[in-house]
């Protein structure tokens, strides 16, 4: 039982890092907006936000 | 859907205005360069939804830099319906540039004058209506920092579609005029250039030897012809004129700007000194420049130090006070005493030690973040992050860098709380290939604010009385590196020259507070949201990797049940013995191993002895806590053994053989692998594998306070190691933007093994030739 809820919690968590990764790399990820004065990329978070307005 | 495109000089105030109509939260920074790719948003045009792309900010629509390509591409494949430019009107001349080079496009105009209320305080009063007249646009005036002048721009837009308003056509010089028409007419015979660019444009370009342009025309069939009567055109105007073709019609827009300048201007001040000028003077001096960024760097840390962890200034009950970083850790500690109460051992472990012990440590630096930056904030909103690339730009000459590297730099780090991800594609504003390249490869040596906590926790551990001075000095010493590196680079491995760059210096702006605030409080909560998610993600499966497998815990059974039996006999034997039965005892204990099995945490142990402890004779409380000493040591041993032989415990110590020469043993090593998936991550880790490899009966939870009593730790380790964080490997996501921008996955691991090796080699050199003092 042990193994099998930390096998999916562990399962969940490298997804969820594999997504993260793999969406800063194709650039539409907003991690570094924080510190980004270039910060206006089209896939930034705020203006998925204005769209969906 | 109608489409405004925003296009102006950097620094202009053109993002501000896009902001304001968009209702976009995008940044604003008060130096040039801001701007690589483009921006969408949408906004409200008397009532009609209408899409509102930002362009990249640019000075021309040349193809020397890939932001004015992608500005220009922009406007001549997309079409929009109006493009709005800003223009900065306290230096409105030059601004004029970029306008002429639209006008040339033949693109719907709206000029908008911003920071019109600075023109004023300088004596410039530009006459609206006439220079609408004179360019055939609509004309309004703006305060977009104040959000001022917006309707207007938006009913100026409204009624240019409306009217179907094109901007009058620029007028050249005779020369210029002369030989235009004969290349028109070529290159208006080839109907696929006709179909796409406006033919003036075309020829104009053709005539100025724009790359691009020129290189396309082998595209087109009877490019021959066209290319016969550029070379003609050429050979006319440097017989008639003496000057090239490109000279000519560059000098043609100067000349045309000025000509609008003097027309429309009315009575500038020109005597006016204004308070930018006499500032600069001393913030830009050869001396004072220097010794004012070094006050400034260090105020800035001093004071984010100061009032987040130090100063206690939050109230936490009667006469009682804290600092937010005290905060923070009261409320983990909090957590962390109702989690304790979770008896399924590895459900305890992933609370304690993999999330709270782990997370914990990257969220108590929310307010250090906060603090930061928000004096980043007001420094950048007033212009004197500009000069402090002036400043800095002076020394990068020396080092194979300049120009515009120095803003790719800065903002990969450069000024502490930057992003080498950014820095990185903020590289696309370099001309030259060579310069891009170094740049690329040093920008990961700054301080990312990643890094910050890693120095946070090391600094409020080791040096807590010179913690503003250390991070002065990590901040230098981030330069230090990254520049000697540039020149090694360039020497030996990307050889070529430099290039020439002319640096803008924008006038000092008073920060508004709705501004800073809203900047902060974006990227505080950005620091948060990575914490709380891919953090959290990262440290759960490092904690796993520190779980398993499971160690095999009858010797440490066996000790512990030989320690027990010693007390009983020692206690029985003693003049006690009437008092403490070895009844009592063994219920004591056996009630421990009950409620624990094999997993031992503190807390338990005050808990269960605490009581008897107090009613016991002096003698029998000292068998007491020897027994207690005992068995937490055993419970350290065996928590150490568990940990080292986990998955990441075995890796780990496989790094130790040459990482120990730089003084970081295996839980560090664990640390710094996983500081490859994101920097912060190595203090989460240092957490989590302090958390599970320590057991203390004071029940410690901050990590700061748990590498202070670490005997292997010291201030020496701990420099080596903040040197090596700085220094070594990028994170994922840098490695896959350096691939990116370089086309090249070479690079990219040039990039890993190189910052590895120089960081290796600067962590021994200083943790050896430190020991030795």
């Amino acid at each position: 039982m042990e193994i099998i809820v930390i096998g999916l919690i562990v399962i969940t968590a490298i997804y969820y890092t594999y997504s993260y990764i793999r969406k800063e790399i194709s650039g539409e990820g907003s991690c570094h907006c924080s510190s980004c004065p270039a910060n206006k990329k089209s896939g930034c978070s705020s203006n998925k936000k204005d769209e969906s307005e | 859907m109608k489409r405004i495109a925003v296009a102006g000089n950097p620094n202009s105030g053109k993002t501000c205005v896009f902001n304001n109509l968009t209702g976009s939260n995008q940044r604003v920074g008060n130096y040039a360069g801001v701007t690589v790719e483009y921006t969408e948003g949408y906004s409200q045009f008397g009532g009609e939804k209408v899409k509102v792309i930002d362009l990249p900010g640019t000075y021309s629509l040349t193809a020397y830099s890939q932001e004015e390509v992608v500005a220009r591409d922009f406007i001549i494949n997309e079409k929009p319906d109006v493009v709005i430019n800003v223009l900065d009107a306290s230096n409105f001349e030059r601004n004029l540039y970029l306008t002429t080079q639209l006008l040339e496009l033949n693109v719907p105009l709206v000029l908008v004058l911003n920071m019109y209320d600075i023109a004023e305080k300088k004596g410039i009063v530009i006459d609206t209506e006439l220079l609408g007249q004179i360019l055939g646009v609509k004309v309004v005036k703006s305060i977009a920092n104040k959000r001022e002048g917006m309707d207007d721009i938006k009913a100026a837009c409204l009624e240019t579609i409306m009217t179907d308003l094109k901007p009058k056509a620029l007028s050249y010089p005779h020369e210029i005029n002369k030989v235009i028409p004969s290349i028109l007419d070529a290159v208006k015979a080839v109907p696929e250039i006709t179909k796409k660019y406006n033919p003036l444009w075309f020829t104009i370009k053709l005539l100025e030897d724009d790359d691009i342009i020129v290189k396309s025309l082998k595209n087109y069939t009877n490019c021959k012809e066209i290319e016969e009567e550029v070379a003609r055109a050429k050979s006319y105007l440097l017989n008639h004129s003496d000057v090239d073709g490109n000279t000519a019609v560059v000098e043609a827009r100067y000349a045309f700007a000025a000509g609008a300048y003097r027309e429309v201007v009315k009575t500038p001040k020109e005597e006016i000194k204004m308070l930018t000028n006499i500032a600069d003077s001393i913030v830009c001096h050869k001396f004072f420049g220097w010794v004012i960024l070094a006050a400034v760097i260090y105020s800035m840390f001093q004071f984010v130090f100061e009032i987040s962890s130090e100063l206690q200034w939050i109230p936490v009950g009667v006469n009682k006070w804290t600092s937010p970083v005290g905060l923070f850790e009261m409320g983990f500690e909090y957590i962390a005493s109702f989690a304790n109460g979770i008896t399924t051992p590895w459900l305890n472990s992933l609370i304690v030690d993999g999330i709270i012990g782990g997370i914990g440590g990257v969220m108590g630096f929310i307010p250090l973040i906060f603090f930061m930056f928000l004096f980043l904030s007001i420094l950048e909103d007033s212009g004197y992050i500009a000069r402090m690339a002036f400043v800095l730009d002076r020394i990068l000459r020396s080092f194979g860098l300049q120009g515009k590297s120095i803003l790719a730099l800065i903002i990969s780090g450069g000024i502490p709380g930057g992003c080498a991800v950014p820095g990185i594609m903020a590289t696309r504003t370099l001309r030259e290939e060579k310069d891009r390249l170094i740049t690329i490869l040093v920008a990961p040596f700054m301080n990312c604010g990643a890094k910050m906590p890693v120095y946070g926790i090391l600094i409020a551990a080791f040096f807590p009385n010179k913690r503003g001075l250390m991070l002065t000095i990590l901040f230098l010493l981030s330069w230090v590196f990254a520049l000697t590196s540039a020149i090694i680079i360039r020497k030996f491995i990307v050889k070529g020259e430099q290039t020439p760059f002319v640096m803008e210096l924008p006038l000092y702006h008073m920060p508004t507070l709705r501004g800073v605030m809203m900047d902060t409080g974006n990227r505080t909560w950005m620091y948060i949201k990575k914490a709380a998610t891919v953090i959290l993600a990262i440290n759960i499966i490092l904690w796993a990797m520190m779980y398993y497998p499971r160690n095999d815990a009858s010797i440490f059974i066996n000790e512990r049940a030989n320690a027990t039996q010693n007390i009983i006999e020692k206690m029985n034997k003693s003049e006690y013995a009437s008092i403490i039965t070895k009844d009592n005892i063994s219920n004591v204990v056996e009630a421990y191993n009950n409620a624990r099995g094999d997993e031992l945490t503190p807390k338990q142990y005050k808990k269960l002895f605490e009581d008897m402890n107090s009613s016991l004779p002096s003698q029998a409380a000292m068998n007491f806590s020897e027994y207690i000493g005992k068995l937490t040591n055993l419970a350290n041993k065996q928590a150490q053994a568990q940990l080292s032989n986990s998955i990441a415990g075995r890796l780990g110590t496989a790094l130790a053989p040459v990482s120990k020469y730089a003084g970081f043993d295996w839980r560090d090593n664990i640390a710094l692998i996983g500081g490859f998936a994101a920097k912060e991550v190595i203090v989460s880790t240092l957490g989590t594998a302090y958390s599970m490899g320590t057991v203390d009966v004071e029940e410690t939870t901050s990590l700061r306070e748990q590498l202070q009593k670490d005997k292997s730790w010291s201030p020496l380790r701990a420099f080596a190691m903040m040197i090596f964080v700085m220094v070594y490997a990028p994170c994922f996501v840098t490695i896959a933007a350096i691939k990116k921008e370089t086309g090249s996955w070479k690079w990219a691991f040039f990039s890993m093994g190189y910052n590895t090796m120089v960081g290796l080699v600067l962590a021994i050199t200083i943790y050896q030739v430190g020991g030795l003092f």
